[in-house]
């Protein structure tokens, strides 16, 4: 045995339980938080230095202090369109896409044939590849051969252009969002099955009807996942990309350009990454202050259980 | 026994970071044993390996290796290491690469080229150019300007024959009443074209195009062959997107849509065209005529060798003037973080204006080479058996080049004019407000 590998051996020796369990403990954690500070910590810190820089990727950053936050909010003509245009994403995706998900939870929580079936066909879209799962809707919404308007056509509707129109487009976007319902819906369900069943037969026993059981017991009961669901759902909205960079490319008339698409248009079309941190650094401040907002309301709407907290 | 406290997060931490820090230095350090052994001889010389990033996918990837292979025949002192770029995401691996770990040459697109060149990141090749006695007049005018960043070469053309060629179906031509040999030589032949070679279904949806628009860069071939140059020497006063040609330019192809059946369902039909997977509308039978570029003769050889088709000059608009555009152009060009330099520009004389030139492209593609003199005789007799047009491919060549600045600024320029496009087209804006208001935006962004 060498004299490292002894006085390792001492050494660890006398460490004594306690601490040879905590340092067993960080050892196991190190790699996830090396991790987290070399691709999570660090990149939020370079990011937030660079926005005060003029950096072309491939140069040497140079020090322009608040000049490209300048620029953005004061000279960059499509920084409100993209910001409003994200926001009507948010507006409308994060409602639909919670409302459905849990519907379909509720739905597919109940006792019906082909009920593992039907979970899986919900879910399984959910792990499809965005890219590809875009690919087929843009053919879905294909004006004249597209199965949607063949759809409409047979309801007597006249189907729009989808993604060549800017009225349609966003819309369009968001129902291709709503392709991934089926992942907030299996997180519903969990929480739909770990509400104790004798709440449910206390209240029956008591003659609350389905309709008063669902909205005095699940509800409230599911208002902790709902929550984070909501949370999820809104930071993953104010990030849409892929849809609108496969689809539309942020066209028609930059109907569909999202705040991060833009984003990236600076940092990898035009190679201003440092207007493009800075940018960054504008919707991650927006997003924190709407996380912010949506967790201060939950104390007025989130029951946990436990304790009986609100 | 000796008391000792608990280990602390910061402690932890402290020495995890110390540990990496230790560890990177370690991994820098120079090795210990690197220096020869003296033994009194001289050295064997090692040859030298370099790394090449091509975009040559498919069949044209082993061409390639053949002509590396000969490349290596004659310089045996030098090892390439070839590595086709993935498409799509050629553009994140080569800028990631240029701001880091970089190849000895690679091939690199215009729109990355400029920025790239601006900020330091590739190696001017004026004295090299110059140590080996090759002059600029070597190539066409207009690929040879796409090398350059503030009059300075950064790079050698590769290949950059984007000059759009035209290409109609002779019998098709012939039954809308034009001569086939001709094809469509001005605007009108191709308005009558669209007017009587487009078909509709039952439903107004299109069945057949005489002519497939290709969006907003219509606009832009209408302006330049109707003798326009938008950005002229690319500063503020030089900037004329809201001249009188371009305007011209621009309600032709509105007009051209319209005779097509409009925006909508000229969108629908090219994009249902391609979901069907159809490739080139013209080579699937379903449109008349195109606008492409060369390699497209290779394409209808192999898919549809009986096409009765032939090529030559995009129609001229009604000034008569028209110029011959150059959009962009793959140069090769040695990063500045490069190791071995020296070997990767004897590649790139030999793969850019040296033989393997002359075999990739002229030999064994058919495809006009960036050399002048590489399209002559006796040079171009393979290349004659390939590609039955190749004097017209010429005659396009050797038109009056004018080419897009190398600009950083220019991608965000030609956003600018799609918009202006698309506001016209989705009815927005009429023509001349569009207009103005592009000359406005354009204006700035290269103040």
């Amino acid at each position: 045995m060498s004299v490292s590998t002894l006085s390792l051996s001492v050494w660890w020796a006398r460490l004594g339980q306690a601490r040879r369990r905590t340092f067993l403990g960080y050892l196991f954690l190190s790699p996830w938080l090396v991790g987290l500070l070399a691709f999570t910590l660090f990149p939020i810190l370079a990011v937030f230095g660079l926005g005060f820089m003029e950096y072309g990727i491939f140069g040497r950053p140079t020090w322009i202090g608040l000049q490209n936050y300048r620029d953005i909010l004061t000279n960059d003509r499509l920084f409100l369109t993209t910001l409003g245009n994200t926001l009507y994403f948010v507006a409308l995706s994060v409602p639909l896409s919670t409302v459905i998900g849990f519907l379909l939870a509720v739905a597919l929580n109940t006792r019906l044939i082909g009920q593992t079936l039907f979970r899986t066909a919900f879910y399984v879209p959910s792990i499809v590849p965005q890219v590809a799962a875009v690919l087929l809707f843009v053919w879905l919404f294909h004006p004249q051969i597209g199965l949607i308007n063949f759809a409409l056509d047979l309801l007597g509707l006249e189907g729009p252009n989808w993604l060549g129109r800017p009225q349609w487009a966003k819309p369009a976007i968001v129902i291709m969002g709503l392709w991934g319902v089926g992942g907030g819906m299996i997180i519903y369900l969990a929480g739909l099955q770990s509400i104790p069943q004798h709440l449910y037969e206390a209240a029956e026993i008591d003659g609350a009807t389905e309709m008063r059981r669902f909205l005095m017991i699940t509800i409230p009961l599911m208002t902790p996942t709902l929550f984070y669901n909501l949370i999820i759902g809104i930071i993953g909205s104010f990030q849409v990309f892929v849809t609108a960079y496969v689809a539309t490319q942020g066209g028609p008339l930059n109907s569909t350009l999202f705040y991060v698409l833009y984003l990236y248009r600076y940092g990898f079309e035009e190679f201003r990454l440092g207007y493009a941190s800075a940018l960054a650094w504008i919707l991650f401040l927006l997003v924190l202050a709407l996380t912010v907002v949506v967790f201060r309301s939950s104390s007025s709407w989130v029951y946990y259980e436990s304790g009986g907290e609100r | 026994m000796r008391h000792m406290n608990p280990i602390g997060r910061r402690q932890f931490l402290r020495g995890i970071a110390g540990g990496s820090a230790l560890a990177m230095l370690a991994a820098c350090a120079v090795p210990a044993t690197s220096e020869p052994a003296e033994t009194g001889e001289a050295p064997a010389m090692e040859p030298a390996t370099i790394s090449f990033w091509h975009i040559w996918g498919g069949v044209r990837d082993e061409q390639l290796k053949t002509v590396l292979d000969d490349f290596g025949a004659v310089h045996p002192e030098i090892i390439v290491e070839p590595l086709l770029l993935p498409n799509p995401g050629y553009a994140d691996k080569i800028v990631t690469a240029l701001a880091g770990d970089a190849p000895d040459l690679t091939m690199i697109y215009t729109v990355e080229f400029a920025p790239a060149a601006a900020q330091g990141a590739l190696q001017s090749v004026d004295d090299r150019l110059a140590a080996d006695d090759v002059s600029g007049d070597a190539w066409y005018p207009g690929i040879w300007d796409m090398t350059q960043w503030e009059g300075t070469p950064y790079g050698v053309p590769f290949v950059g024959n984007f000059l759009q060629l035209f290409y109609w179906n002779m019998d098709d031509y012939a039954a809308a009443g034009l001569d086939p040999e001709a094809g469509a030589l001005v605007w009108d032949d191709l308005r009558h074209v669209m007017s009587e070679l487009s078909t509709f279904d039952d439903d107004g949806n299109i069945d057949h195009l005489g002519f497939v628009p290709g969006g907003w860069g219509e606009w832009m071939m209408g302006t330049y062959r109707n003798g326009h140059d938008w950005y002229g020497d690319a500063t503020p006063d030089g900037i004329a997107i809201d001249h009188p040609l371009s305007q011209e330019a621009l309600e032709f192809v509105v007009d051209l849509y319209a005779r097509g059946g409009g925006w909508d369902s000229v969108g629908a039909a090219l994009e249902g065209w391609g979901n069907q997977q159809l490739g080139n509308p013209m080579i699937a039978g379903v449109a008349s005529s195109i606008r492409s570029g060369i390699f497209t003769v290779n394409v209808i050889n192999n898919q549809n060798p009986d096409l009765p088709y032939k090529l030559g000059k995009y129609p001229h608009g009604p000034n008569g003037e028209h110029l011959d555009l150059i959009q962009a152009c793959w140069n090769m060009v040695i990063p500045t973080n490069a190791q071995n330099p020296d070997a990767a520009w004897t590649l790139a004389k030999y793969l850019s204006h040296g033989e393997g030139h002359l075999k990739f492209m002229v030999e064994i593609q058919g495809r006009p080479a960036m050399i002048r003199d590489y399209n002559m005789a006796p040079h171009d007799a393979k290349a004659r058996e390939v590609n039955p047009y190749w004097d017209d491919a010429l005659e396009v060549l050797n038109g009056k080049q004018v080419s897009l600045p190398v600009s950083d600024k220019l991608g965000a320029a030609q956003n600018i004019l799609r918009e202006a496009f698309e506001r016209v087209m989705l009815e927005v804006d009429s023509v001349g407000d569009a207009l103005s208001w592009a000359q406005g935006e354009v204006e700035a962004i290269f103040a």
